[in-house]
C-alpha cells in the first residue's frame, strides 16, 4: 500500500513582506531584481525584524479555519539556521520546529486530515548559474500545509491540491500566479518513508510521485532518506541519508515578542472569510435543484463554480448546467486546459447562452463558436455578424460567377443534362463563404445563372 | 552659543595628538576611524536657526553601531570592510537634534569581552590609570569620553560593557532599561540582553544622550515607550531606601569606600539603608553565558563571508570563535535544547528575585566590579576575566536600569558604584546618581 503526504508550501496574498514594510511583489514579471529591498530584508549587520505583518498572520489564520484546524492561541517565532546563498540571515524565521507551535492544528480538508499549518518567511532567489540573488523574494510571507500521509497515488494528489489551491485562491488567500511547491513523503507497505524535496508544480509532483512509486516497488527503501527530483530527466536521485540530515538548531527569536491571538480575532476572520466554493456550490445544488451527476462533477472542479453561478443567473439552470459542466468542461479537456489557462470573459459565454435560449443561433453553431474559444473568448454577437447566413442577390451572384469560371466542367455537365452537377457548384459557393450562404437563394442564383 | 565647529576642532586635535588611530599602544587608540565629514557638518548645525537639544554637543559612537558611510567594524577583521549602508534608529535620532558624530570607537570584537583587549585594531589604553586595562567592551567609548576627546559616547551593553569601562575610566555610564532604547541598527551579541547606552563625564549630559535615544521604535518589535524628564534629574528624592547589595566582594577596600559613600549621603538627606541579598545571584554568570553563545552564535550565521566581509569562523579571534563554538554545541539537536532552555528558566527566577528586591527597596547599590583592573596585556584565565561582569549581569538578566558613577580612587585607580533601579525607572535611577555627583 502506498501512503503519500505533503507539505505544501504557498505565497500568501499580502500587499508588504513578513517583517518589513518592502513591496511584496517579486519575480522577474512583477519587479526589476533588487527594488523592494531594505536592511532587514537583506540581513544587514544590526538590522531587527518589525513586528510581524498583520495582514499574513490573518491570512494564515483564515486558511486554517477553512481546512478545519484548531487555530493556537500563543505563538512564538523559530530561528532555523541553515547555510544557503539565499538565506542572508543565516536562519529563517518560521512558527516551526521542535519548541513551536503551530498556527494551526489537526484539520481535515477534502477527506485528508490537515496535522499543521504555519506561517514562515521566504529566502531570497538565487540562480546557481549567475551567482546573482535577487532579494525581492526575500522576507515575503509564505504558508505551509502538511498533510497527515493519507494519499493512496497521484492522482489523489493532484485532485486534491487543485482542489486545494482554487479554494484558497478563491478566498484570495494565496498568490495562485506566484505558484506551488511542495516537499512530498512516500513509503510502501509500510516500509522506509523517502521524502523529495522542494518540487515546482503539480505536473512535476505527478510525475515525481510515479517515478518514485515504481522506484520504491522495484528497488525498495532500506532507510529513510531525503530525495531531490530532476525535472529534466524525469527521475529522483539521492539527496542525503538519514545520517546526514540537517540540524537546524532551533531557537526561539529573541527579536520577537510573544503573539497573542485572542478568540475575539479568530472570530472576527470568521465572520469575513468569504465562502468556500465548496459551501457555495452546496447552496447552488439546492437552489436550482441540480441533479446530482452534474454536482459531483462540479464538486471536483471548484473552479467552475463561480462562472456557473454567474451564468446561472442570468440563463435558464438547465441550459446554464448543460453548457457549464458538459459543453465547457469536454472543450477544456480537449485542448487539456484548466478554466484559468484560457482567457473566458463570463459575459461572453452568457451571451452565447442567450443567443442559443432566443434560437437565435443553432446549438451546433454554438459549440463551434465555444470550441474556437481555447485560446481567448469573443464577443458571440460579433461573431455572429462575422458569421450570420449570406442571401444577399447581388453577393450571391458575384459568387456564382466566380464559381462557374473556375469549374468549366460542372458546368457542361449541368448543361448536357447532369442537373445534379449543380450541388457541386453550390458546395464550392459554401466553400468561399465557410458555410455562410443560404442554400435555397444560391441555388435559385445559380439556376438563374445556368439559364 | 558655542560653535561646534570650534569645539569639534579643539577635541579633533586633541585627538590628534593623544589618540594616533589604530595606534603603537603608547597612545590611547579610542577611536578606528574619524568622521571624515565632520567640520563639514559641524558648519551646517552652527548655520541652522533653530537647533536641536544636541546641538554643539560631540558624539563618539561604539563601532558596533550602524552610522551610514562609516565603517563599523566591531573592532573585528571579520567586518573590516563593512561600511554601514543605514542609519541605527538612535543614530538618526541623534542627527534629528543636531548632535554631532565625530567618529568610531575602538572595543572588544564583537563586544566579546570586559577588558578591551579583544579588539581586532589593537587594545585601548585607560586614560585614568594608563597601564590598566579600560574595561569592555565598550572600551574606546569610555577612554574617549574620559580622555576628553568628545562629550558623550554611545556604547552597548549586553553583561557589563557600558558600566565596567565607564568605571575603569572614572566616567559615568548608563545602561538603560531593556527594549527602552531601539537596538534597530545594533550589530547582535545576546539580542535578549543587548542594550545601547550613554558615556558621559556627568549624570546631566549622559541623561541628556539618554532623553534623545530612548522610546518605541517600530523598527525594534520590542522596544517600548520610554520618556526621561530633565528637569526631574535634578530634583532631589524625598524619600529613598537604599538597598546595599550583599555580596561578598573580593577586595574590600572597593566595598567600604561605597558604603562610606552610602552612609554619608543617607545622613545628609535622611534617607534609609539597608542590605539587601538576592538568592542565587552567584548563578547569574553561569546563566548569562549560555544564552549569549546560542544567541550570539545565531546572529553570527549571517557573517558567512558570502555578503559583507569574510567568514566569521575564519577571520575573528578567539574570544569570538569560544562564543560561537559554544552557542554551536549547546544547539546541536541531540541536546533538545537542554541548556539554552534550562538558562532561560533561571533567568526567570533571577528576574522575579530582582523585582522582589525593588519592591523593598528603591535601588540596589554595589561595586561595578568586585576587583580593580588588571595590567594591559596580563595573562589571566577567562574565569577570572568572567568575575569582572559578576556584579553587572544580573541586571542584564532581569532587564533594568544600572549605571556606574566615579565615587573615589584606590592605588590612583578610579572606582565605580553601580545604581540599579527598576524596570523602567530611569529617570530614578539619574536622580538619585545627581546625589553622589
Amino acid at each position: 500500500m502506498v501512503k503519500i503526504g505533503l507539505e505544501i508550501h504557498a505565497y500568501l496574498n499580502t500587499k508588504e513582506k513578513l517583517f518589513c514594510d518592502c513591496k511584496a511583489e517579486h519575480g522577474i514579471k512583477h519587479a526589476k531584481p533588487n527594488t523592494n529591498i531594505c536592511p532587514i530584508c537583506t540581513g544587514q549587520p544590526g538590522s531587527k525584524p518589525m513586528l510581524p505583518n498583520l495582514e499574513a498572520i490573518n491570512r494564515v489564520i483564515q486558511i486554517a479555519l477553512i481546512l478545519g484546524c484548531k487555530i493556537n492561541s500563543k505563538l512564538v517565532w523559530q530561528r532555523k539556521h541553515y547555510s544557503w546563498p539565499d538565506l542572508p540571515k543565516g536562519y529563517q524565521n518560521t512558527m516551526s520546529g521542535p519548541y513551536a507551535t503551530e498556527n494551526g492544528t489537526k484539520g481535515k480538508f477534502q477527506g485528508i486530515r490537515i496535522t499543521e499549518v504555519h506561517l514562515e518567511e521566504d529566502p531570497a532567489a538565487w540562480n546557481p548559474e549567475t551567482g546573482q540573488i535577487d532579494y525581492n523574494r526575500s522576507g515575503s510571507p509564505l504558508i505551509e500545509i502538511v498533510t497527515d500521509p493519507d494519499f493512496k497515488n497521484a492522482k489523489e494528489v493532484i485532485e486534491w491540491m487543485k482542489q486545494l489551491i482554487t479554494t484558497l485562491n478563491y478566498i484570495k488567500a494565496i498568490d495562485k500566479k506566484a505558484g506551488v511547491k511542495a516537499d512530498v513523503n512516500v513509503s510502501i507497505n509500510g516500509g522506509k518513508r523517502v521524502e523529495m524535496k522542494n518540487i515546482t508544480g503539480l505536473q512535476n509532483i505527478s510525475k515525481a510521485l510515479e517515478y518514485e512509486i515504481n522506484r520504491q516497488k522495484k528497488e525498495g527503501v532500506k532507510e529513510q532518506h531525503t530525495r531531490m527530483f530532476d525535472a529534466d530527466k524525469n527521475v529522483t536521485k539521492m539527496m542525503r541519508s538519514k545520517e546526514q540530515a540537517a540540524d537546524y538548531r532551533f531557537i526561539s527569536d529573541p527579536d520577537l515578542p510573544v503573539i497573542n491571538i485572542e478568540k475575539k480575532r479568530i472570530e472576527k476572520i470568521e465572520k469575513e472569510t468569504p465562502e468556500t466554493p465548496e459551501i457555495k456550490l452546496k447552496k447552488l445544488v439546492k437552489k436550482y435543484k441540480i441533479d446530482s451527476r452534474y454536482a459531483k462533477i462540479l464538486t471536483k472542479k471548484l473552479d467552475i463554480v463561480e462562472l456557473f453561478e454567474d451564468v446561472v443567473q442570468e440563463v435558464h439552470p438547465k441550459l446554464a448546467i448543460n453548457w457549464v459542466v458538459e459543453e465547457l468542461l469536454s472543450m477544456l479537456n480537449y485542448n487539456k486546459k484548466e478554466l484559468d489557462e484560457i482567457d473566458l470573459d463570463s459575459q461572453h459565454f452568457i451571451d452565447l447562452l442567450k443567443l442559443v435560449e432566443k434560437k437565435e443561433l443553432t446549438e451546433s453553431k454554438a459549440q463551434e463558436i465555444l470550441r474556437s474559444w481555447k485560446e481567448k473568448s469573443e464577443s458571440p454577437k460579433g461573431l455572429i455578424k462575422k458569421q450570420g447566413k449570406i442571401s444577399d442577390l447581388k453577393e450571391l451572384g458575384k459568387l456564382a460567377d466566380k464559381v462557374i469560371k473556375e469549374n468549366k466542367k460542372a458546368v457542361e455537365d449541368y448543361k448536357s443534362g447532369k442537373r445534379w452537377s449543380i450541388n457541386f457548384l453550390i458546395g464550392q459557393i459554401m466553400k468561399l463563404t465557410n458555410k455562410r450562404a443560404d442554400f435555397k437563394i444560391a441555388k435559385e442564383v445559380l439556376e438563374k445563372k445556368l439559364g | 552659543m558655542v560653535s561646534t565647529e570650534k569645539r569639534l576642532k579643539q577635541y579633533l586635535e586633541r585627538i590628534k595628538k593623544q589618540d594616533t588611530l589604530n595606534g603603537t599602544g603608547k597612545k590611547i587608540n579610542s577611536f578606528l576611524q574619524l568622521n571624515p565629514d565632520a567640520i563639514k557638518q559641524a558648519k551646517a548645525i552652527d548655520a541652522k536657526k533653530k537647533k536641536g537639544k544636541l546641538a554643539g554637543k560631540i558624539i563618539a559612537v561604539k563601532a558596533n553601531i550602524n552610522v551610514k558611510g562609516m565603517n563599523i567594524s566591531c573592532a573585528s577583521k571579520v567586518l573590516e570592510n563593512y561600511n554601514a549602508p543605514y542609519d541605527a534608529t538612535v543614530i538618526k535620532k541623534i542627527k534629528e537634534e543636531d548632535g554631532l558624530i565625530i567618529g568610531i570607537t575602538n572595543q572588544d570584537e564583537f563586544a566579546c569581552g570586559s577588558s578591551g583587549e579583544t579588539s581586532a585594531f589593537g587594545p585601548t589604553q585607560n586614560p585614568a590609570a594608563l597601564g590598566k586595562i579600560p574595561g569592555g567592551s565598550s572600551s574606546g567609548s569610555a577612554a574617549a569620553v574620559a580622555a576628553e576627546f568628545c562629550d558623550m559616547s554611545l556604547g552597548s551593553d549586553t553583561g557589563c560593557s557600558i558600566r565596567v569601562p565607564g568605571s575603569f575610566c572614572g566616567i559615568i555610564g548608563v545602561k538603560p532599561t531593556y527594549s527602552s532604547v531601539s537596538r534597530y541598527g545594533l550589530c547582535d551579541l545576546s539580542m535578549s540582553l543587548d542594550q545601547i547606552g550613554p558615556l558621559a563625564r556627568t549624570v546631566e549630559e549622559a541623561a541628556l544622550l539618554l532623553s534623545v535615544i530612548n522610546g518605541y521604535d517600530k523598527r525594534d518589535a520590542i522596544s517600548q515607550e520610554s520618556k526621561i524628564n530633565l528637569q526631574k534629574i535634578n530634583q532631589k528624592p524625598k524619600q529613598l531606601t537604599i538597598g546595599i547589595l550583599d555580596f561578598p566582594i573580593k577586595d574590600k577596600r572597593i566595598q567600604d569606600l561605597i558604603e562610606n559613600k552610602v552612609n554619608t549621603i543617607a545622613k545628609e538627606n535622611n534617607f534609609k539603608v539597608k542590605k539587601i541579598k538576592i538568592e542565587n545571584i552567584d548563578l547569574a554568570v553561569s546563566i548569562y553565558y549560555p544564552l549569549v553563545y546560542v544567541e550570539f552564535f545565531s546572529a553570527t550565521r549571517k557573517l558567512d563571508g558570502r555578503r559583507y566581509g569574510k567568514k566569521i569562523e575564519d577571520a575573528a579571534g578567539p574570544e569570538v570563535l569560544r562564543r560561537i563554538l559554544g552557542g554551536a554545541e549547546i544547539t546541536k539537536a541531540e541536546h533538545k535544547g537542554r541548556y539554552y532552555h534550562q538558562a532561560l528558566k533561571a533567568k526567570k527566577l533571577i528576574e522575579q528575585e530582582l523585582a522582589n528586591a525593588f519592591k523593598k527597596v528603591d535601588c540596589i547599590i554595589s561595586p561595578v566590579t568586585p576587583k580593580l583592573p588588571h595590567n594591559i596585556g596580563d595573562k589571566i584565565s577567562v574565569q577570572e576575566m568572567y568575575e569582572y561582569d559578576a556584579l553587572t549581569i544580573p541586571h542584564n538578566l532581569y532587564g533594568n536600569c544600572a549605571l556606574s558613577i566615579p565615587i573615589g580612587k584606590i592605588d590612583n585607580i578610579p572606582v565605580g558604584m553601580q545604581i540599579a533601579c527598576d524596570r523602567f525607572q530611569d529617570e530614578k535611577m539619574l536622580q538619585i546618581a545627581r546625589l553622589f555627583e
